[in-house]
């Protein structure tokens, strides 16, 4: 229902990837982009930006007009596959044959394919099955026969000059394995292998045979040695493996553009071949990558598009070859598809960074239309509530997902038939309840949000036994600001672990899960930081778990001769966590105190303080602000009080102020200015500044996590 | 478009080759079968185009046009072309209209193919006489409309070396459209024998300047028609007061003609009533001039008129006479005098016209009287009227010698064509009807086609294979007079320098109601324009050419 929110333009006729793949969904001409020097395409965004969706929509549209493959890398099912067979097999190697087998069975325009050139190199790295008798290699060759038998109704590019002799040659090469009883065999099995194999091509094969095999590292031309090097780096392992897999996709690769080449391919064949590579952040997914751009950097030239998943902005480590991340070519859907590609000119040459070859798309967040058509959408199929409480459903999702579509969607579903106050807090939808559509127990849209953005898109690199404690620990750190915080959390929560995770560590593993932290918070995207707020005040009763959070960090920044972080000093750090952890008269007392004669610096310290969110309960700020509330302090605390509890309001983004609040805020400061201590005219200029950025629901405080929000008009 | 034809843009590049050769196949094809189909004319047959639903053009290969009359006749040319196709021939084109929703029409059309038949197989019959004639039918269209195209074919055929188009002949009608046909033709140097042509317009006149150069014509214009019958009436047709003209005003050259002839002939005694017009909307169509008559014929009652010249096609003149034979005053006896159109009056007149026609106590309330170009009984009945004063005056009957040439020779010749009938029907020829020779059709056609053959042997040379020229023929035409006079079944043919026949007689014919179902159609004498008979030998005498 949602398969295409947000790419509409990425999937049009006209869009990207029609002209990538040089076809349109419709099947029709479209000229293609780029080439021949093909860009590996990456698809960059954290979770639920919608890459696999797109991957998959593309796969929908294009999968008929276009021999485009997808391929999961996240599945477990290749391995399991290569389970049985270690030396044999590897993920990558039976993930290509997976693609093989779905372009071999492709009955669209042109027909199948065939993989000779792939096959060469399976059937001699079946050679290391691991009971090594006639009969296992023989059975494990048979497993990939498939790849060169002839499709029953032949397209043109059909190549007659492999027809027949390569399953010649393999059935020979069966009957020589089989006739064979004495063992070991290894290297013996290989050379009668190669032996039969070479006796029964023709010219035209073998030549073909040395074009690819022949550059095997170390075959000097020999097509022989360079399979017979292939089969024993692949039985070696470890690197060597990595490049026996590299010259199998390659292999692969070549077969493809064989298919499209000469007069039958010319002829017969449209478009670009595709393979969509889905959590290609995964291992295998990172090293199908890792070989066609080495290849391509190389200068290996081939027409398959590759089009992959990164959940970092910058698309991962292995890019950049252990250098800073350079500059790469990058667009986002919205500034248009740059017309032209050129790799990036490294100093290095072909030792350069992988990341040369790379275009990343970067996943767009909703725009603001387009997140409130989707809303709105979903909430017409819910029950029929006022405009206005659909209004403030729509803003909330809004807040709330940042314009990440899987959490709008989510948000969106759950919330449309939730009752929501107008004056709530946007984190009141986070209670709703979600209707699982295939017919599973509902449940807090919070949790599912929380399984789907972080439980089942664990860190790659994150170790196994802190798998269960994850989403705890994060859950925790939602509260912290900087490196120190959290590792004052993590030393508090792990305590008793054996291994623990430091901050650094953390701050890595969500940065590669593409959620990097900002200036101001750990946790840096502000829509998951509301999520884990909202699991922490729920945590334990009346909130518990969040007050000791604030608690600790609150006594930590205590101890004097500490440095304040990502605040100015270590005080507004701790009042920060003072403030939100039942400390509000403590702080107000403070700001009071302090206030006198450093008005500039004042200002800046209160908006750091009141950077927090509200602990879950009654929200008595907005009267307090107003001074509804009795307070019998002096004029200078009263309203210093009611001014920490307007900006507090403001600086939250979770709660509509508008201009009622800027007006407030604006008569605070000037009564403030009006006061006589010292430098109290300098509020002056602040009272205009800060109630035209309330006005315009602008952030007080800016913060990188901000940058997103603001969407709510 | 459906979707099971794929759109181009998703063809991969094997379907867009075939696709563009088919296309070019398509286009191809399209050029080499389509536009000649778009650019060839709708034809009726070889060589035949169809113009507006008629058929135009020339065929000598038996091709009808459409007209089942005159199948066997032309079926019977087309033989007697192959006959002589091996032999050194000339071709001669019989030009006249061959198409009509007339029935009458299309039955006169097979007495003058029949005429051009018959006189082919004698041209052709001389014992080595070369050049032998191909007859080709050229049909040029209602009123000859479409005589531009078939005398652009006759042109082309002239210049042919294998056609050899020598003579042109036919034209029974006289109209503007064949006016400007024979003038086209001639202009070219094509020689053209008008065979039933009697305007003064289609002629050229003797002592001036050709107009229509190789022009020759074999019946009197009706000028000398009028004449001839003038002469032949003697005073009762010249007594003013008792004579009245009749006139159709749409233009029509003959009509036309014919009037001026008849105002032309010098009147005597007081005058008689003025000349009555009408007006008629076509040859053969009758529109209002069954009205236009009634009052005319009311205006003749109430004078003392009794002969009446009718100066008009035959349909009108028959409405006219029915109108007249209404009158109150129809107790006396009229007698209407017209031209050489009127032949076909017996044949468009149905018996209950006949009965009208007649007076009650069977007398002829109407006759009408026209000089007829020929007759059959022609000669006979002269010659026994001459035999017969010879022997009041001689007491004995006259000698072979001592009868008049002017009537033995054309009786001859009548007697060979009798006897050409006779021979052809046993022959088992089919000729789609036994010739009638009382229209005189068939026999002033049979004369021209005697006449060109005549020409043509005059002028050929002593190589049989040399065909003679356009301008031999055209030449020959002044010189068939004296010893070369052509004996023709109309009458002695001896052409003047403009190619007119010289002091041709007409047979003047009454159409009587009489007793009979279809009322009688009676010689009564022959008229000579000059009011007396041809000269011994038909030589011109000097002064008149």
């Amino acid at each position: 229902m949602y398969e295409d929110l947000g790419f509409e333009k990425l999937l049009n006729a006209d869009g990207f990837f029609a002209r990538l793949l040089g076809r349109s969904p419709s099947g029709a001409d479209c000229k293609p982009l780029y080439g021949p020097d093909l860009p590996v395409v990456l698809l960059t965004g954290g979770p639920g930006m919608g890459k696999g969706r797109l991957l998959r929509a593309v796969h929908d549209r294009f999968a008929r007009q276009v021999p485009v493959i997808r391929l999961d890398c996240a599945s477990l099912v290749y391995a399991d596959r290569a389970r049985p067979e270690p030396g044999a097999r590897s993920a990558v190697t039976e993930a290509l044959v997976e693609a093989a087998l779905l372009l071999h069975t492709w009955r669209g325009t042109g027909g199948a394919f065939t993989f000779p050139r792939f096959f060469a190199g399976l059937a001699v790295i079946a050679t290391g099955v691991a009971d090594d008798t006639g009969q296992a290699i023989r059975t494990e060759v048979e497993r990939y026969e498939e790849l060169i038998q002839q499709p029953r109704l032949r397209g043109l590019g059909a190549r007659d000059f492999w027809r027949g002799v390569l399953l010649g040659a393999v059935r020979k090469m069966l009957e020589v394995l089989a006739g064979q009883t004495l063992g070991p065999y290894g290297a013996a099995a290989l050379t009668a292998l190669l032996d039969a194999l070479f006796e029964r091509v023709t010219p035209r094969a073998e030549a073909e045979l040395t074009r690819i095999y022949g550059e095997y590292p170390g075959a000097a031309g020999q097509p022989k040695h360079g399979l017979r090097k292939l089969a024993t780096d692949f039985q070696t392992g470890g690197e060597r493996r990595k490049d026996a897999e590299r010259f199998l996709f390659r292999a692969l690769r070549e077969d493809l553009e064989a298919a499209y080449g000469g007069l039958g391919g010319w002829l017969g064949r449209v478009g670009r071949p595709g393979l969509l590579l889905d959590h290609a952040e995964q291992p295998l997914g990172e090293r199908l990558l890792r070989a066609v751009l080495t290849d391509r950097r190389d200068g290996q030239r081939d027409r398959v598009v590759i089009v992959g998943t990164a959940r970092r902005a910058d698309g991962g480590d292995f890019l950049h070859g252990g250098l800073p991340p350079r500059e790469v070519a990058a667009f986002r859907p919205a500034d248009g598809v740059p017309a032209t590609w050129s790799r990036r000119r490294d100093p290095e040459g072909d030792r350069g960074p992988l990341s040369a070859g790379v275009l990343m798309l970067r996943m767009p967040f909703l725009t603001g239309d387009q997140l409130r058509k989707a809303t709105e959408r979903i909430q017409l199929g819910a029950e029929r509530e006022d405009g206005a409480h659909r209004r403030r459903i729509t803003a909330a999702v809004a807040q709330l997902s940042g314009g990440r579509p899987h959490t709008v969607i989510r948000l969106a579903t759950a919330a449309a038939d939730h009752r929501m106050e107008t004056d709530a807090n946007d984190r009141a939808i986070l209670d709703a309840k979600l209707h699982h559509p295939d017919g599973a127990p509902e449940r807090p849209v919070t949790d599912v949000l929380l399984q789907e953005l972080i439980l089942d898109q664990l860190p790659v690199r994150l170790p196994d036994e802190h798998h269960d404690q994850w989403l705890d620990l994060l859950t925790h750190l939602s509260v912290a600001h900087d490196p120190e915080c959290a590792d004052v959390l993590l030393r508090h929560h792990q305590a008793g672990h054996t291994l623990r995770l430091t901050a650094d560590e953390v701050a890595r593993y969500l940065n590669d899960t593409g959620w990097p932290s900002c200036e101001r918070h750990f946790i840096g995207d502000f829509g998951l930081r509301q999520l884990l707020v909202h699991r922490l005040y729920g945590l334990s009763r009346d909130g518990a778990a969040w007050y000791a959070d604030h608690h600790l960090l609150r006594d930590h920044y205590a101890v004097s001769g500490r440095r304040g972080g990502a605040f100015h000093s270590v005080t507004t750090h701790r009042m920060n966590h003072h403030l939100v952890s039942g400390g509000v008269d403590d702080v107000v007392r403070h700001l009071a105190a302090t206030l006198p004669g450093r008005s500039r610096q004042w200002c800046e310290e209160l908006l750091e303080i009141a950077q927090a969110p509200y602990p879950g309960g009654a929200d008595e700020r907005r009267k307090r602000a107003q001074g509804l509330v009795r307070d019998d302090g002096p004029p200078l605390r009263r309203t210093v009080d009611q001014l920490l509890h307007a900006v507090w309001l403001c600086e939250e983004r979770t709660r509509p102020t508008g201009s009622e609040m800027a007006r407030t805020l604006e008569q605070l400061l000037r009564q403030l200015s009006t006061m006589y201590f010292d430098g109290a005219g300098e509020l002056g200029p602040t009272a205009t500044e800060w109630s035209h950025l309330a006005a315009n629901e602008q952030p007080l405080l800016r913060c990188d996590c901000t940058d997103e929000l603001g969407r709510r008009r | 478009m459906p979707s099971w034809i794929p759109r181009w843009n998703r063809l991969p590049r094997w379907g867009k080759i075939l696709y563009a050769l088919a296309g070019v196949a398509v286009l191809v094809a399209a050029g080499v079968y389509g536009v000649p189909a778009l650019q060839k004319p709708d034809t009726c047959h070889d060589g035949i185009e169809k113009i507006g639903g008629e058929c135009i053009g020339v065929d000598g290969a038996g091709y009808d046009f459409g007209t089942p009359e005159i199948s066997a006749v032309a079926k019977a040319i087309s033989e007697e072309n192959e006959r002589i196709a091996n032999q050194p021939h000339v071709t001669v084109a019989m030009m006249l209209p061959l198409q009509s929703d007339t029935a009458g029409l299309r039955r006169q059309m097979r007495s003058d193919l029949q005429g051009a038949y018959l006189g082919q197989r004698r041209a052709n019959s001389g014992e080595g006489q070369v050049p032998r004639i191909r007859l080709v039918l050229a049909n040029p269209g209602l009123n000859y409309g479409h005589q531009d195209n078939v005398v652009s074919t006759l042109l082309d055929m002239a210049e042919s070396d294998k056609d050899k188009l020598r003579a042109v002949t036919g034209f029974n009608l006289t109209l503007d459209a064949t006016e400007e046909a024979v003038e086209r033709l001639t202009e070219n140097g094509v020689p053209v024998l008008a065979s039933r042509i009697s305007g003064d317009g289609i002629a050229n006149v003797d002592g001036e300047k050709q107009r229509f150069p190789g022009l020759a014509r074999i019946i009197p214009t009706n000028g000398n028609a009028a004449e001839a019958l003038a002469n032949f009436n003697g005073e009762r047709g010249r007594e003013n007061a008792r004579t009245v003209l009749v006139y159709d005003t749409r233009p029509d050259a003959y009509a036309e003609s014919l009037a001026n002839a008849f105002r032309g002939i010098k009147e005597t005694g007081p005058a008689g009533p003025a000349d009555m017009p009408f007006e008629s909307p076509g040859i053969d169509e009758a529109g209002s001039t069954g009205n236009q008559f009634e009052q005319v014929a009311n205006n003749i009652c109430g004078s003392a008129a009794d002969t009446v010249y009718f100066a008009g096609r035959t349909l009108h003149l028959r409405i006219f006479a029915l109108t007249l034979a209404k009158q109150t005053c129809a107790n006396r006896h009229f007698t209407l005098v017209s031209g050489s159109d009127a032949a076909s009056l017996r044949q468009a007149t149905s018996e209950k016209d006949w009965a009208q026609l007649r007076g009650e106590d069977g007398g002829a309330k109407v006759t009408v009287q026209y000089a007829a170009p020929a007759h059959p009984a022609a000669w006979d009945t002269e010659l026994a009227a001459w035999a017969k004063q010879w022997k009041e005056t001689h007491h004995r009957e006259p000698t072979a010698n001592e009868l008049p040439q002017y009537l033995t020779e054309p009786k001859a010749a009548l007697d060979a064509l009798s006897d050409l009938i006779k021979s052809t029907s046993k022959a088992g020829t089919d000729l789609g009807s036994a010739p009638n020779l009382e229209d005189s059709r068939t026999m002033l056609v049979y004369d021209g086609l005697v006449t060109i053959g005549t020409a043509l042997h005059e002028v050929q040379g002593n190589d049989a294979e040399q065909a003679p020229s356009l301008a031999d023929v055209r030449q020959e035409w002044s010189k068939l007079q004296s010893v070369h006079r052509v004996k023709g079944t109309s009458g002695l043919i001896c052409l003047t320098s403009g190619g007119n026949p010289y002091d041709k007689p007409v047979a003047v014919v009454e159409l009587n109601p009489g007793q009979g179902v279809r009322g009688t159609l009676k010689f009564v004498g022959l008229g000579w324009p000059t009011g007396k008979e041809q000269p011994k030998n038909c030589v011109i005498p000097s002064g008149t050419s």
